[in-house]
C-alpha cells in the first residue's frame, strides 16, 4: 500500500505512532508494561504524565525512542512562566536523551483574540525545546475551534516556531477528518501535523483517515491496535 | 472515485447501502416527517423507524424506492416468539418492506440454537416476502457466539444478519464485521449498525471494506455528504 508515493510498511507505520498513557490513574506497573510494548513495536515515542517521565526515559534508554513530555496538560491554562518552568525542568532531566515537548496552547486566549499572548506562550516553550536541541509540538484542541480559529492557531503556532501542530489532547474529544485536512492545508509543509483524540472505536480506520489527510503522527493509547489491524487489513510486512 | 470490494462508491451507490434510521424513544412525528424528506432527497435504501411511526412512513414514502422498515422487539429482543410474530404480522399488514428483529440473545448464550433458529424461521414466514434483518447484538457475544448466531440466521432463512441495535454499549469492531461476513454464505447480506457519530463516514467505509452490504444509521446524510472529502483524501491510496 502506498501513501503519497511512499510504500507503507509495518515499521514505517509504527514510526508514525506516539504511544501514550495519560490517564491520571495509571500505575507504575502499567507504565512499565507500556514501555515494553513501546520497545516491541518500536513506536516513535511514548508519552506519559510528567511524574512517570524519569521511569520511561530510563526504560527506553539506548532504544532511540522519544520520551514525550506534556506541558500544561491537559488544559494549557497555566501562565507562560509556569509552562517555561515545566519545559526547563524537562530539559534538565532529559538532557542528552531523545525526547520531545507536546505543549497545550492557551485556547481561551485564542478565543479572546489575544493573539500576541497566544503566540508568545508557544514561542517561549518552543525556545526552551530548541535550546535543548529538540522539537516542540503545539496542541491546538481543534475540536473546540471554528475553522477560522484553526487557521489562526496554525498560523500563530508556525510563527511562534513550533515544529508541529497537534490537533488535540484527547481529553475533550478529537478532530474531524475535515479539521485534520484543514490543519494540513493551512500550515506550511515544513510544519508537521500530529493527531490525537482518535477515540477507542474503529481507531485504526480513523487513524488511516488521519494519515491519508496528511497527518504524520498519531498520538494514542491504541497504537498497538492500529498497527496490528492496519497491517492485517493491507497485508503490510 | 473510491472503489471498495469491486464496488464503485458513487453517491448514489453509497446511499443505496444506507438504511437511514430514527429510533430514539422520544422521536416526534415532525422529526419522522423530516426524515421522510431526507430519505427522498438522498434516496437511501430504507427508512427504519419504531412501530408507532410505520404507517406514517409507508404513506410518506409511497411512490419512491425507499423501503419503509420497522424494528421488532427493539431494542432487547427479550419478548416471546408469539409477541415477535404478532408484531411482524401487524407490520407487514401495515406495509413494512423490511423487518429488523432482535434475536433472543439470552437463548443464544444458553446455546439454545433451536429456539433462536425457529424464531427466525417463523419470522421469515410471517414476513410474507418482506426482507428480514436479524439483529444479533455482537457487543454481548463472543466470537464463537457470533459464528453460532450467523449460522442460526442462515438456517432460519434471514435476508440479512445485522450486527447491532445501536442501543448496546458499543457497535461492532471491524474484526466482528469481517467475522460476520465470513460466517454467512454470500447470499445472506451483512448489515451493520451502531457506528456512532464520531468519524462515521470513515467507519462506514471500514464496514464496507470488511464486508458489510448495508449500514443502518441516523448519520446517513453525513456519510454521503462527506464522500467528496473522502475521495479527495483517498486519491493517493491504491488499495481501496
Amino acid at each position: 500500500m502506498k501513501i503519497g508515493g511512499v510504500e507503507l510498511t509495518r515499521e514505517k507505520l509504527a514510526q508514525m505512532m506516539d504511544f501514550s498513557s495519560l490517564n491520571p490513574d495509571v500505575s507504575e506497573d502499567e507504565i512499565l508494561k507500556c514501555c515494553e510494548i513501546t520497545k516491541k513495536y518500536n513506536f516513535k515515542g511514548f508519552h506519559v504524565n510528567p511524574i512517570w517521565v524519569p521511569v520511561v526515559a530510563r526504560e527506553l534508554e539506548g532504544t532511540g525512542i522519544e520520551t514525550g513530555y506534556v506541558v500544561s496538560f491537559p488544559f494549557g491554562t497555566n501562565p507562560t512562566n509556569l509552562k517555561v518552568a515545566e519545559a526547563e525542568y524537562a530539559a534538565s532531566i532529559l538532557k542528552g536523551k531523545p525526547w520531545v515537548i507536546d505543549m497545550v496552547t492557551n485556547v481561551g486566549k485564542l478565543k479572546s483574540k489575544d493573539y500576541k499572548y497566544y503566540k508568545n506562550d508557544i514561542a517561549e516553550v518552543a525556545k526552551v525545546a530548541h535550546d535543548a536541541g529538540i522539537e516542540c509540538k503545539a496542541i491546538l484542541e481543534v475540536q473546540l475551534l471554528t475553522d477560522e480559529e484553526i487557521k489562526i492557531a496554525c498560523e500563530l503556532a508556525t510563527e511562534a516556531g513550533a515544529d508541529w501542530v497537534k490537533s488535540s489532547t484527547g481529553r475533550h474529544g478529537g478532530p474531524s477528518l475535515k479539521q485534520v485536512k484543514l490543519m494540513r492545508d493551512c500550515t506550511p509543509s515544513h510544519i508537521k501535523v500530529k493527531v490525537a483524540g482518535t477515540g477507542n472505536f474503529w481507531t485504526p480506520m480513523v487513524a488511516l483517515g488521519c494519515i491519508m489527510a496528511g497527518a504524520e503522527r498519531i498520538g494514542t493509547r491504541n497504537a498497538p491496535w492500529i498497527v496490528d489491524e492496519l497491517c492485517e487489513l493491507f497485508s503490510l510486512e | 472515485m473510491i472503489k471498495v470490494r469491486g464496488i464503485d462508491l458513487t453517491k448514489e451507490q453509497l446511499a443505496k447501502m444506507i438504511d437511514f434510521s430514527i429510533l430514539h424513544p422520544n422521536t416526534t412525528s415532525k422529526e419522522i416527517l423530516e426524515g421522510i424528506e431526507i430519505c427522498k432527497k438522498y434516496k437511501f435504501n430504507s427508512f427504519c423507524v419504531n412501530p408507532n411511526y410505520l404507517s406514517l412512513i409507508v404513506e410518506g414514502l409511497k411512490g419512491t424506492e425507499v423501503e419503509p422498515s420497522v424494528v421488532l422487539d427493539f431494542p432487547f429482543g427479550t419478548g416471546t416468539e408469539a409477541m415477535k410474530l404478532a408484531a411482524a404480522e401487524d407490520a407487514v399488514k401495515r406495509g413494512a418492506k423490511a423487518l429488523d428483529m432482535v434475536i433472543d440473545i439470552g437463548a443464544l448464550k444458553d446455546k439454545n440454537y433451536k429456539l433462536v433458529t425457529k424464531e427466525i424461521k417463523n419470522l421469515v414466514e410471517a414476513s410474507k416476502g418482506a426482507k428480514t434483518k436479524i439483529i444479533i447484538e455482537v457487543a454481548y457475544l463472543t466470537k464463537e457466539e457470533i459464528v453460532a448466531a450467523c449460522k442460526c440466521v442462515e438456517e432460519g432463512g434471514g435476508t440479512y444478519v445485522k450486527s447491532s441495535t445501536g442501543r448496546a454499549d458499543r457497535g461492532p469492531t471491524m474484526a466482528e464485521v469481517k467475522l460476520m461476513r465470513e460466517s454467512v454464505s454470500p447470499n445472506i447480506g451483512v448489515k451493520v449498525a451502531g457506528t456512532g457519530s464520531f468519524w462515521t463516514p470513515q467507519i462506514a467505509l471500514g464496514c464496507i471494506l470488511a464486508g458489510a452490504d448495508l449500514i443502518g444509521t441516523r448519520s446517513g446524510p453525513k456519510i454521503v455528504d462527506e464522500l467528496p472529502l473522502m475521495e479527495e483524501v483517498y486519491k493517493n491510496m491504491q488499495i481501496l
